[in-house]
């Protein structure tokens, strides 16, 4: 990706599918690090060390431990999760996942380009939209 | 013998006063005020519970734009929107 430096933006847009409670805290978790300007980080731990939390009942202690390595005050974390300030942005990117027809995830959008899954030749069509818009600007 | 009927003859001092009717203003312009004041504090009372006492706290996401979290540069000719849901 990083070939691609200045051609390219990505625009994340973290969902709870289906409402599942543990996504849930996981995207709020991230959301709220990002109120420390952490965002980021506790976004890749959050998939780095997801076999350590998403298979249980309830993440949030977990994910809280694993915050702190990363310099996050967990104690305003845990209270900004418990208080759901974060579920209408969470809201709004479900239901804008929803009018673009997105029923699984991860699902990529490369301009109008639909990819959806993991396994993806997202290099080959990041390469073949970049021709293309060069070709319609000359 | 019928007894005369008495009656006061005004004297000029009565006259004089003016005649003092217990309401000095029509009646339904004290009422209209007084409805409008209660009308004004009942409206004032709401906003002010609605938009003041409940207000939303809005997230402070540092670095993210339109609440959204962006890398790369806006106005890029590629743009990769992801939804991703971290189970």
């Amino acid at each position: 990706m990083k070939s691609f430096a200045g051609q390219i933006q990505l625009v994340l847009y973290p969902i709870a599918l289906n409402d599942n409670p543990k996504s849930l805290a996981a995207a709020q978790s991230a959301l709220c690090a990002g109120e420390q300007g952490k965002f980021w980080e506790m976004h890749h731990m959050l998939y780095e060390q997801q076999t350590q939390w998403s298979q249980l009942a309830s993440p949030l202690p977990r994910i809280s431990e694993l915050a702190k390595g990363l310099g996050i005050e967990v104690a305003i974390l845990e209270g900004c999760v418990k208080s759901e300030r974060m579920r209408p942005i969470l809201d709004a990117n479900r239901v804008q996942a929803r009018s673009l027809q997105v029923h699984s995830t991860p699902t990529v959008f490369v301009n109008s380009q639909r990819l959806i899954g993991a396994e993806n030749d997202f290099i080959g069509t990041i390469q073949r939209e970049l021709a293309r818009v060069k070709r319609s600007s000359q | 013998m019928a007894k005369k009927l008495k009656t006061r003859a005004p004297t000029s001092s009565s006259l004089k006063q003016p005649l003092r009717n217990k309401h000095s203003q029509p009646f339904w312009r004290q009422n209209f005020f007084l409805g409008s004041c209660i009308l004004a504090f009942v409206i004032g009372v709401g906003v002010i519970v609605r938009y003041v006492l409940f207000q939303p706290v809005l997230p402070n996401l540092q670095g993210a734009v339109d609440n959204r979290y962006t890398r790369g540069n806006a106005g890029a000719p590629v743009i990769l929107k992801e939804f991703s849901d971290y189970t």
